[in-house]
């Protein structure tokens, strides 16, 4: 048998070896049974912690962020921000990030993660065509009733979230209350376009697909509500307080309009911070 | 040279973190309590000294590293350090239904050294190279290497261990089945 340290061998499980020294060590694992026994049984102890501490992550996740807005997300990127959780964890939140006390309790946990496959689409628009609103709606086409339905517990506190687009958006970006129109606000999250954030709002009608309402940093002023249709989905833009905001769903265009209305009334009352 | 971010940056930086940083508290606190206050003043030191972080340097690893320091301070002011070391088992087994819990993860995890427990977590839970993990430790990548080896080769044999003893439950078992059924009846 071949010498091969214990140290060894878990570098070569652990995967922290180089190319070729990896190779050098599957070399001898061909020929000698006992070396490959200890890899086979420091392999299952690696998987097994690793799976572990993938449930106790999953644990904290859980305890921190509504089930359906659980998603690992990239602390470089900030593409994402988590869910907001329930009530007594903001509180252990707010205990654990001070920050969020100095921001008036636990605003810091403000928008989800999307669904799969809007997040797939969301990684296509950063190198698509410059049209946000398009790229918006092809994004919005992937959106089904149930990624918001299943499951789903409230975001819950629309103040923290629309503190966090504000944020991330602008000054004066907040969540309209569309319930006169029968919308209900269930979620929202960051979207990135051509290395810009995006948020949407994610509202529910009591049936059909949901509507969602975009917004980012404006370009330049435009005060004219356009419309526009892609595909199935229904777009009308205005911009307001420097942000272009986008309403969209695969509804008719008065009603969009309508709502739009609605939503433009709110965001034109100045928010308190 | 990309700019020194701000509190607020640091801010939503943490707050993406928080599930795995409160993770890494429960890990080097070992109780339910202690990791709640590692965490907040873990927070609170990076917020405060926000411009220490380099740009450049992953947020994660240097949160984790900030972490770990809180920790290092909070162990220097107890007056019996050593009793840290023995972790609560429960603080490493899911509290959520549907999450799979290991009891025998739990138990040969809460019985190691703080020390071990989050090189173990940074080389297998957060899936850091020896050198990230060094890092945050503030040690050599080699000491890394050392103990994640001991670790995993351990752990390996504690599973071994356990994995022998239920062959060996059920070889008994097995011996008593047969041991029954050859035994002449009461006709």
């Amino acid at each position: 048998m071949t010498e091969l340290s214990d140290e060894l061998l878990v570098a070569y499980v652990d995967g922290q070896l180089a190319g070729d020294q990896s190779a050098a060590i599957e070399r001898v694992l061909k020929y000698d049974e006992v070396a490959a026994e200890r890899v086979a049984a420091l392999r299952s102890a690696y998987e097994r912690l690793e799976a572990a501490f993938d449930h106790l992550l999953d644990d904290e996740h859980a305890q921190l962020v509504p089930e359906p807005e659980r998603r690992q997300a990239d602390p470089e990127t900030e593409t994402v921000l988590p869910a907001i959780p329930d009530r007594k964890m903001l509180a252990l939140a707010a205990g654990a990030a001070i920050a969020l006390l100095l921001v008036g309790g636990a605003a810091g946990y403000g928008l989800s993660g999307p669904g799969d496959a809007v997040q797939t689409e969301a990684a296509e628009i950063q190198s698509s065509a410059p049209d946000w609103r398009r790229d918006a709606a092809r994004a919005q086409a992937l959106m089904g009733r149930e990624a918001l339905e299943v499951g789903l517990e409230n975001q819950g506190n629309n103040e923290l979230v629309s503190f966090q687009i504000a944020n991330t958006i602008g000054k004066g970006a907040a969540i309209p209350d569309l319930g006169s129109g029968g919308l209900v606000f269930k979620r929202a999250q960051i979207l990135r376009h051509s290395g810009k954030p995006i948020a949407q709002m994610l509202y529910l009608p009591k049936e059909g697909p949901p509507v969602a309402l975009f917004a980012r940093k404006a370009q330049a002023d435009g005060a004219a509500m356009i419309s526009q249709k892609y595909d199935d989905v229904q777009v009308v833009g205005w911009t307001q307080n420097g942000i272009d905001y986008a309403l969209m769903a695969p509804a008719s265009e008065s009603r969009l309009r309508q709502l739009a209305e609605t939503a433009k009334r709110q965001l034109a009352v100045p928010t308190t911070e | 040279m990309p700019a020194n971010p701000n509190g607020a940056s640091i801010r939503s930086k943490l707050i993406l973190l928080l599930p795995r940083l409160r993770r890494f508290a429960a890990v080097l606190a070992g109780e339910e309590a202690k990791r709640d206050a590692l965490l907040r003043a873990g927070c609170k030191a990076m917020l405060e000294r926000h411009y220490q972080y380099q740009p450049g340097t992953p947020f994660d690893r240097w949160a984790f590293s900030q972490i770990y320091a809180a920790w290092l301070k909070r162990l220097r002011e107890q007056a019996e350090p050593l009793a840290e070391s023995q972790a609560d088992e429960g603080l490493f087994l899911p509290q959520t239904p549907g999450l799979q819990r290991d009891p025998d993860f739990a138990s040969f995890f809460a019985g190691l050294p703080p020390q071990q427990r989050s090189v173990m977590l940074l080389v297998y839970g957060e899936r850091f190279s020896y050198g990230d993990a060094a890092k945050v430790v503030d040690a050599p990548a080699e000491t890394i290497a050392r103990r994640a080896g001991r670790s995993l080769a351990n752990y390996a044999e504690h599973l071994n261990v356990l994995t022998s003893a239920a062959e060996s439950d059920a070889k008994v078992d097995k011996v008593e089945l047969l041991h029954q059924s050859s035994e002449p009846g009461d006709d």
